[in-house]
């Protein structure tokens, strides 16, 4: 959401931000401080008031005789106004400003109703002089209070201070007319409050002729009276300032007045839409309709410009007419930062206009943005000595909007009077832009995954979209080359990780092909234009073009010393690796946590396993993932999925086991839950419903925020699999090895649990189906792999389908890698089960069932000798293993049971002090379940082998 | 050479200690002349041993040295006299060793002694430093040792005191004084290791470690108890993990110091595991052999293996000196596998694969039966050997399982009787069991698996 690109902004003006966000975007409600809320609604409140009493003027004329009706409530009212004012006015004297705060507020409420009242009697629409003239006292006061600032006050008071003073500026743009009014009468605030009666009805006058008077000028009218207004602005400190955000207001006032016109000598209840349609459709009339022409002054268009920034996100303009406005005053910018405000503003403008419903851009409207953008930024790269952007400049102390604008003026008093055209700094000889451009930059791709995220994968318009990454990567290189030229290497560091971004998941040989590829459009341009010249200043696209020497400190700085002793990076990843250094160096910790885990999902995805782990666990970011935000820990496990897979390629099954195991235990392990539908979650790839859990719609909406888009899925299926085909070959030689040794249950060291689970089910189904889902085929494959037919098993794991997901040569190099183990661990579960029945072995016979080779068998047995799970030796001369049985005699048999009955009393008992704790009741339960279910699975184990077998083994107890 | 490793130890050697290992590499033959003093030539420009160089210059080129040369010469020996003349005070004093023995008898040998009644400050202390430095970069070795001992005895406040540690060790080897060298190694690593002291972070650690390391190779290959120092100092955790992040090539050294280190058989099973890690990361010979031997047990392969081994070693700076040692004992292990897991091996076999004639491996096999090493008996006329068969004994098997019922009764006795300390002596009983079963891959992987295995 909007709140997001907030939230990443400049954190020391995201406060102020945030507010005028709100404001901005009032209907989304997003989080609304009081403040702003209130003001609007007031002023929204205010404004339908005045015109439904307009409206309801021209055709009643009863009016009179029910004014009479009301004004005893009206004194009251206003006497309870009087009241708040002398308060006020007391707590002036006094300086308490926490107090003054809560009487402004009171003083607004007492207005409101004032003008409920107005609204009920259709009549009234002239605040009361006793407000008018109470917030002329404040604010000088205010402005006495901010000149001699040396003056301490004290830390909430100088808060409630800077509050008031914030909403007394944004207040009176409301009452402009009449403070001047009142100014200009001379009379001396907060006396003379209780003669407003006697006035009354010659101001309702006064505002009639001046309506009146509005209609009837021409634009350009205004602006002559404006700048006649400015020459005559009186030279005390505090009122120029009303006076010229009076008139901007004003001037707004008048174009809504005219449009209000329009709308009404049309004289058809049109829709807002039709209305804008014919707006468009005629520019020309337009123009002339705004006051825009080519040939404006160059204060003039400053002047708009901040006017149209004031009716933004009002209620009654439309985005659609701010739009068109800005353009015709981009036509008639008359210099570089005028321009650039205005295609700023214009980017703002197509930001504000992505549907709230679905949260993002129509494409067309993002492409205008990219053309915007790249305007801005070839402007800046053109006249790179003259310009630069500014987010916050220290004498300038503003709400600061998101994209602000030079024209907003600031309100302390202590800042002399900017010149309306250019800022100087008194360092930097460069003019200054408003703007982040690296918040906007970070917009355009927030954007753009929200509409991945929003389009079905499955339309042409998802295709479409795809294709608009190329740009943003392109525009993105673009906007880094600008900010490390500037030696902002933070903003520098924000971009560089955006791009990684985009770039982790690919193949090398798709990102090298992307980078190719964009490197022949530029020069394609190049030979066109001559101003490209970032292009090829891009570190990524010359490093490609011109291999430079890995320098020795970024390979120290990734911590990944490997990388320069042992081998070179790959081109791919030496992009990557460029644009990685950059964050670790100058970026903040979280995107340092998002860019490692980028590097380490490109490692593995490039089979580079060893570097991959390495690099994790070096980061010890599995340590803290719990802790951080939602979207590293879907990253996380998007990587720690690419890692098992990785490890999965490699042929390594302990490594993979270990990978993906915590992304696919489900929560319940019961028998309905899927470890697809947990993987799904983990991963973020599609919302699941989970049985027996109903998600609130606001967890069920925040979840979909987190979607990742369709081209980035991992294929969930084949990670199932290959976690179980791991699972299976670590967990059943461990199994049987524990069966043949007679081991308790409990001593067995547990792979995987969930595997387990899986297994024992299938085991305890009568007759067995024939397998329908992965699940099944691996279980199968388990069973036939438990009786040694190692064949079977690799058949059934074959002819899973989830195969078909990657391409068919690296399927088949990886099944062959996994034959290979499944033939090694097939022969170690053979021998482990059936051992006992044999006196010896053929080495030629086992090479002959396993398809191992001799020399192979003989590693592998003797191994399992070496390691002490087989009781055997070689016979050197035959080429035999010799089992060695030894049966022992009935005392000895005894003395055995003896001592486990004696460590099985010590296990009770010490389970017995565990619950009488109390704190370990939990792991006791746990532990006599999995008990339960463990002797379970080993009777049904010996059931399957001596039904094969036809033998009965002599169990020990 | 495929195997040689003097780049990647030279990256983290002190320049005069390189030297050594260039004057091996030139004995050895595998490298260009020419290429070789080209290189130590380039070494010596940038020390103060002018003379050396232009030794080599001449023996390099034939012609006399440039001029350069001998211009800096001479202000190199002004800068040793400008150097000893800020320090004179101090080097009074330290020169003339009865008399340092009597202040040490007194026990005035420290600064404030010398302080108050010879007026020695601080800054001649630095002063001596900075002398001891030059003195170390002219060659005279003997000199710096001596200054700085003094040095490190009479200033302990120092930021510098680090650097004169590392200035001492640096002196000794060269001097070939190895067990002063052991001892300033011992210092050193206590120094390093020490947080509070130097204030030295996890990444300069790990660095101060790393040259330890290579350093120290020089020590305990060259000093008596060496093989067993190098075991007991690399087979600690934090240098195990400085040799895994910075210098897996180590790797090669400690194997063979523990294949060749009767003493120290129980380390083997660590070795394995840490080769078997690093794999992917190192390999030569050496760490090859033993990977065959003790996780392929691949008798064949570490037949080969040995013999490229030898090769390696005989190039090798270090291992030269251990060459018969490792053959021995490496032959020795084969053996002991191989009887492990055979009941009947034939000696003709033996013999080849021990690399020995039939007669030898047979008076070598009975030695060691003598020896009672090995539980065997030969059968001369089927040219066979029989190894004795070991039944599991039952005794063995009710003693093992028995043995762990006293202390767990004893726990539970302790844990009725004082009910407070319940929970925590338990759960360390939990914690102990589960360490035990967990690999140490496993315990890299994070904690949350951990907790499965526990419960």
């Amino acid at each position: 959401m909007t709140s997001r690109f907030f939230a990443t902004g400049d954190t020391s003006s995201s406060e102020s931000e945030r507010s005028e966000h709100t404001e901005d975007s009032f209907a989304s409600g997003d989080e609304s401080s009081e403040i702003d809320s209130s003001d609007e609604k007031k002023a929204t409140g205010f404004e339908v008031g005045q015109r439904l009493a307009r409206y309801l003027r021209d055709s009643d004329s009863e009016e009179g005789e029910e004014r009479r009706v009301v004004r005893s409530a009206r004194t009251k009212q206003q006497e309870a106004l009087l009241s708040i004012v002398q308060q006020l006015k007391n707590h002036i004297k006094i300086s308490d400003w926490i107090s003054i705060q809560s009487d402004f507020d009171a003083l607004n409420r007492q207005l409101n109703k004032y003008y409920k009242m107005d609204v009920l009697n259709e009549t009234k629409k002239e605040p009361p002089k006793a407000y008018i003239s109470a917030i002329v006292l404040l604010e000088d006061f205010l402005n006495k209070t901010a000149e001699n600032k040396d003056k301490k006050l004290s830390k909430t008071n100088t808060k409630a201070f800077n509050a008031v003073k914030q909403r007394l500026k944004k207040n009176n743009r409301e009452w402009e007319e009449h403070i001047r009014k009142f100014r200009e009468s001379g009379a001396i605030p907060g006396e003379d409050l209780y003669e407003e009666d006697e006035d009354d009805g010659a101001e309702v006058d006064d505002e009639e002729q001046e309506s009146e008077a509005d209609e009837s000028w021409d634009d350009s009218e205004v602006e002559s009276l404006e700048e006649a207004e400015q020459e005559r602005a009186p030279t005390s400190g505090g009122s120029q300032w009303l006076l010229k955000t009076g008139r901007t207001s004003k001037s707004s006032q008048a174009i809504s007045h005219k449009e209000k016109k329009k709308s009404k000598s049309q004289s058809l209840p049109q829709s807002g839409q039709s209305f804008k349609d014919t707006m468009d459709g005629t520019s020309a009339a337009a123009s002339k309709d705004f006051g825009i022409t080519e040939d404006l002054p160059e204060s003039a268009v400053d002047q708009k410009l901040v006017e149209i920034i004031a009716t933004k996100g009002r209620r009654g303009t439309s985005k659609r007419e701010n739009l068109l406005q800005l353009e015709l005053l981009l036509k008639a910018a008359k210099n570089l930062v005028q321009e650039m405000e205005i295609l700023f503003q214009i980017v703002s403008t197509h930001f504000d206009m992505a549907p709230m419903t679905i949260g993002y851009m129509s494409q067309e409207n993002w492409r205008n943005c990219v053309e915007c953008i790249e305007r801005i930024l070839n402007l800046a790269f053109e006249h790179e000595t003259q310009v630069r952007f500014v987010v916050n400049h220290p004498s300038v102390e503003t709400l600061d909007v998101s994209v602000p604008i030079r024209g907003d003026k600031p309100s302390s008093q202590t800042e002399e009077p900017v010149e309306s055209d250019t800022n100087w700094d008194k360092n930097d000889k460069r003019k200054m832009v408003r703007g982040d451009m690296a918040t906007v930059l970070e917009h355009m791709d927030d954007d753009l995954f929200r509409a991945w995220q929003g389009i079905d994968a499955y339309l042409p318009e998802y295709v479409d979209r795809l294709k608009d990454e190329f740009v943003l990567l392109k525009l993105l290189a673009k906007g880094q080359t600008y900010f490390e030229k500037e030696k902002d290497l933070e903003r520098a560091a924000r971009i560089a990780c955006r791009r990684i971004q985009h770039l982790y998941y690919k193949p090398d040989d798709l990102l090298v092909g992307m980078i190719q590829a964009s490197l022949q459009k530029t020069r394609k341009q190049l030979e066109g234009v001559n101003n490209d010249q970032w292009s090829c200043q891009d570190p990524i696209l010359s490093g490609l073009v011109y291999p430079e020497e890995e320098t020795q400190d970024e390979s120290i700085l990734l911590n990944v010393p490997e990388l320069s002793i042992h081998q070179r990076p790959l081109k791919g990843e030496k992009a990557l690796l460029r644009l990685a250094v950059l964050v670790y160096r100058y970026g903040s910790e979280n995107l340092k946590s998002i860019v490692i885990l980028c590097q380490i999902y490109h490692h593995a995805l490039e089979n580079r396993y060893y570097e991959a782990r390495d690099m994790l666990l070096m980061s010890h970011l599995q340590e803290s993932i719990g802790l951080l935000e939602l979207p590293l820990q879907i990253l996380f496990n998007r990587t720690m999925a690419q890692l098992g897979l990785c490890a999965f390629r490699h042929g390594l099954a302990q490594e993979t086991l270990y990978c993906l195991q915590e992304l696919c235990t489900p929560v319940h392990t019961g028998l309905g839950s899927s470890t697809v539908a947990r993987l799904k979650e983990l991963l973020a790839q599609g919302i699941v419903q989970q049985r027996g859990h109903e998600k609130s719609l606001e967890q069920e909406r925040l979840e979909r925020n987190y979607q990742i888009p369709y081209h980035m899925y991992l294929p969930v299926d084949f990670i199932e699999m290959a976690h179980l085909i791991a699972a299976m070959l670590v967990e059943i030689p461990s199994l049987t090895r524990a069966e043949a040794k007679n081991e308790a249950p409990q001593k067995r060291k547990i792979y995987s649990r969930v595997f387990q689970h899986f297994l024992r089910n299938s085991i305890r189904q009568a007759y067995p189906s024939p397998p329908e889902n992965t699940r099944d085929y691996i279980m199968s494959a388990s069973r036939a792999f438990i009786r040694g037919h190692w064949k079977d098993a690799y058949q059934y794991i074959a002819s899973i389908r989830a195969w078909e997901s990657i391409d068919a040569a690296s399927a088949t190099s990886i099944l062959q890698t996994w034959r290979n183990l499944i033939q090694a661990e097939g022969l170690r579960t053979f021998i482990h089960s059936y051992a006992s029945y044999f006196d010896s072995l053929s080495v030629t016979f086992l090479s002959e069932w396993f398809e191992l080779s001799p020399a192979r068998v003989h590693s592998l047995i003797s191994k399992m000798i070496m390691n002490e799970e087989l009781q055997a030796s070689w016979d050197q001369p035959s080429g035999c293993v010799l089992i060695k049985r030894w049966e022992p005699n009935r005392l000895q048999s005894l003395c055995l049971q003896l001592t486990e009955k004696c460590s099985q009393l010590i296990d009770y008992n010490e389970r017995l002090l565990d619950a009488r704790s109390g704190g370990q009741t939990l792991k006791t339960e746990e532990r006599e379940e999995f008990l339960k279910t463990a002797s379970h699975w080993m009777n049904a184990g010996r059931k399957l082998s001596t039904d094969n077998w036809g033998k009965t083994r002599t169990a020990t107890i | 050479m495929e195997y040689d490793l003097t780049k990647y130890i030279g990256e983290h050697l002190d320049r005069h200690m390189v030297f050594p290992l260039l004057e091996f590499l030139h004995a050895q033959g595998i490298y260009d002349e020419q290429e070789i003093l080209k290189e130590k030539y380039e070494l010596l420009q940038r020390t103060n041993m002018i003379d050396f160089a232009a030794d080599v210059y001449r023996q390099l080129t034939g012609n006399d040295p440039p001029r350069e040369l001998m211009e800096r010469r001479d202000k190199v020996v002004f800068a040793l006299k400008t150097l000893s003349l800020e320090c004179e005070r101090i080097l009074r004093i330290i020169e003339d060793e009865d008399w340092v023995n009597k202040l040490k008898e007194e026990r005035n040998f420290h600064l404030n002694f010398l302080q108050e009644h010879y007026g020695v400050t601080t800054e001649d202390l630095e002063a001596l430093f900075d002398y001891a430095r030059f003195q170390y970069d002219c060659g005279n070795y003997a000199a710096t040792c001596k200054y700085l001992s003094n040095y490190l005895q009479l200033q302990t406040q120092s930021e510098r005191h680090l650097s004169a540690l590392w200035g001492k060790l640096a002196s000794d080897i060269l001097m070939q004084e190895w067990d002063a060298a052991l001892e300033d190694m011992m210092q050193l690593r206590d120094a390093i290791d020490s947080q509070g002291r130097f204030s030295l972070n996890p990444l300069q650690q790990l660095q101060h470690r790393t040259w330890l390391i290579h350093w120290s190779l020089f020590v305990f290959f060259n000093h008596p108890t060496g093989r067993n120092g190098i075991i007991d100092l690399f087979f600690q955790d934090k240098y195990l993990n400085t040799i895994q992040t910075n210098c897996p090539h180590i790797l090669r050294y400690l194997s063979s110091a523990v294949i060749t280190n009767t003493k120290r058989r129980h380390m083997l099973k660590e070795l394995v595991k840490i080769v078997q890690q690093e794999s992917h990361a190192y390999h030569d010979p050496i760490t090859e052999f033993v990977e065959c031997l003790y996780v392929k047990y691949d008798f064949e392969g570490a037949q080969d293996l040995l013999q490229k081994c030898e090769t390696t070693l005989k190039h090798d700076f270090f291992l030269i000196g251990t060459l018969d040692e490792f053959v021995e004992n490496a032959r020795l292990f084969v053996f002991e596998i191989y009887c492990r897991i055979h009941q009947v091996i034939d000696l003709n076999m033996l013999a080849a694969k021990l690399n020995m004639d039939r007669e030898s491996a047979e008076r070598w096999i009975v030695n060691l039966i003598r020896n009672a090493r090995l539980d065997a008996k030969v059968d001369s006329q089927a040219s066979q050997v029989i190894m004795g068969v070991k039944t599991p004994s039952v005794y063995e098997q009710i003693v093992d399982s028995t043995k762990g019922l006293i202390i767990r009764t004893q726990v539970l006795g302790q844990n009725i009787q004082i009910p407070v300390d319940l929970e925590d002596s338990s759960s360390t009983i939990t914690r102990g069991r589960a360490d035990k079963t967990e690999p140490s891959w496993d315990k890299r992987m994070g904690p949350s698996r951990r907790n499965l295995m526990i419960s």
